[in-house]
């Protein structure tokens, strides 16, 4: 239980850390194109920190500052840009600190070496070897990978997608459709109004709390580490929790459970208006009320 | 084509290729094709498709006739069985179902399932809490759940062990070339990679060996197939940390 204080305790931190995303228009200007509303934009920087911001006007934007050496390219036309942020070096680049505007219609393509990636209101793949992301706002569809990095996800969309390594994942925000997976990394979830959710992890402990609506479904799988839901007294779902080696500790000790084995229970809360499955192979998985 | 140097737009060339641009346009199209090799090789290449598309013959055979075919070349590459066909080997289609005879026959075999359904849940309803309560605490015993082994062959089975079997053959074809990417990596990310690998690996042989011991059990398959894609899932990131 004091896991999930912690979590819910980090999980409002970072919401105010989301709402003061920096936008400084004072650093030095390095781009300006004309774009299409739907422009496609892939940016590639390999070290530092890349901030994205969608705006409302038609045009790409660059400010901020270069790493000594380091060139920076925008090529292409309206409709679609390519950004080289390290161009002109090899090695280990130095880090470069931009910040891009676009169209928030468009759709961005970012990779990253290590550098940090941050965006706003911006729609897309983002991808960093080990650097961090953290988006927000409204996108269209988001699509996150890393290898290694921290993951933070604070974004209203339709569809999402989530993937890290033993990096810690954080999903809030309002997703409709997410899927997102850990390996050995922390997978931590807080966002409202998911209707189709996937969680996966190897190694990695599972923690969800919230309300899943009705019709929402849920699926949580995990191999060895543990998965715990958090959900409100008064939820209406059918849960169906399973673990091949691992314990469960179900603290809804009001709801009867359908069946119940030392390895499988099968409850209804309220009127079972969602569907919750959590499968484990060692883990334990802990269900319990808010 | 808003400047004399900007190639012709997408419309432009698929409009020109079919023969339906405005014909105001076309003068200035032609003048744009015969000093602009790219455009004009693009409009080349949509006018030979555009020709192909028009010569190809109309399929004669009916559409009911060319399903088992199809359907042969779905199944070679499926993850779950496709529903079975009906007796002549045809799907069951809309105007199968306006045969004579196969509407009444459907409805009867409808009312005897209704019937049969509607007989067992009321005798489970009656009888399932005399016969499923212990004796020592009224709690309802254990039922057949998820960790329960499904009948060999079952749909369900199948569709998992499918599934384990194709992700299995994405990873190790991802491995193979991982083995030549490795070079690339830095050596961070390389052992980044390793480590997440180890994890993996033993999560995949401790499902194997319980799987060994509890072929039918489909949440055992589920976890296992889990774990196939989520390495084919790190191996497919790893091609762009190079």
């Amino acid at each position: 239980m004091r896991s999930l204080i912690a979590f819910f305790a980090l999980s409002s931190g970072a919401a105010t850390v989301a709402a003061q995303s920096p936008v400084d228009s004072t650093l030095p200007l390095l781009r300006a194109r004309a774009a299409s509303p739907t422009v496609s934009l892939k940016m590639w920087s390999a070290a530092g920190h890349l901030r994205l911001v969608g705006w409302d006007k038609d045009s790409v934007v660059i400010r901020g500052r270069l790493a000594r050496g380091t060139e920076l390219v925008l090529a292409g036309g309206p409709d679609a840009m390519k950004m080289d942020a390290s161009a002109g070096t090899s090695g280990n680049p130095a880090p470069s600190d931009l910040t891009v505007y676009l169209p928030r219609r468009g759709k961005a393509a970012v990779k990253t070496v290590n550098a940090d990636i941050s965006a706003s209101d911006v729609s897309g793949w983002f991808y960093a070897t080990s650097g961090s992301i953290h988006l927000g706002g409204a996108a269209t569809s988001v699509e996150v990978e890393s290898m290694s990095g921290d993951i933070d996800l604070d974004v209203a969309t339709p569809w999402l997608r989530a993937r890290t390594g033993d990096g810690h994942l954080l999903l809030r925000g309002a997703p409709q459709d997410a899927d997102v997976a850990t390996i050995g990394g922390a997978l931590d979830v807080a966002a409202r109004g998911i209707l189709r959710g996937q969680f996966g992890s190897v190694s990695g402990d599972i923690r969800y709390a919230g309300a899943p609506a009705a019709g929402a479904i849920f699926d949580f799988s995990n191999h060895s580490g543990a998965v715990e839901l958090l959900l409100p007294s008064t939820e209406s779902a059918a849960v169906m929790l399973s673990t091949i080696a691992g314990a469960i500790e179900n603290g809804f000790s009001q709801a009867r459970p359908i069946s119940s084995t030392p390895h499988a229970v099968r409850l209804t809360l309220g009127r079972g208006e969602a569907q919750i499955t959590v499968r484990s192979f060692k883990g334990v998985i802990r269900l319990r009320p808010q | 084509m808003t400047h004399p140097s900007a190639h012709l737009t997408e419309d432009e060339r698929q409009l020109f290729a079919g023969r339906e641009l405005a014909a105001e346009r076309v003068r200035d199209v032609e003048r744009h094709l015969a000093a602009c090799p790219d455009c004009a090789a693009d409009v080349a290449r949509l006018e030979r498709l555009a020709a192909r598309v028009h010569d190809a013959p109309t399929p004669t055979a009916p559409l009911d006739e060319l399903w088992p075919d199809i359907r042969a070349r779905i199944d070679a590459t499926k993850l779950a069985p496709l529903a079975p066909l009906a007796p002549n080997g045809v799907r069951m289609t809309h105007s199968a179902w306006r045969r004579p005879g196969v509407a009444r026959r459907a409805i009867v075999a409808a009312a005897v399932i209704v019937a049969i359904v509607g007989v067992t849940s009321i005798t489970r309803l009656v009888l399932a809490p005399r016969m499923h309560r212990s004796a020592d605490n009224g709690m309802p015993r254990a039922s057949q759940a998820q960790t329960n082994p499904a009948p060999a062959g079952t749909p369900a089975l199948t569709a998992v062990a499918d599934s384990e079997r194709v992700y299995q053959e994405e990873a190790q074809l991802l491995l193979n070339r991982l083995e030549l990417e490795r070079s690339m990596l830095r050596p961070e990310t390389a052992r980044a990679v390793d480590r997440d690998l180890r994890v993996i690996d033993q999560a995949i042989a401790e499902l194997k060996d319980a799987v060994a011991r509890d072929p039918r059990n489909a949440a055992l398959h589920q976890l296992l197939a889990s774990s196939y894609r989520q390495k084919a899932e790190l191996l497919k990131r790893l091609a762009n940390a190079g």
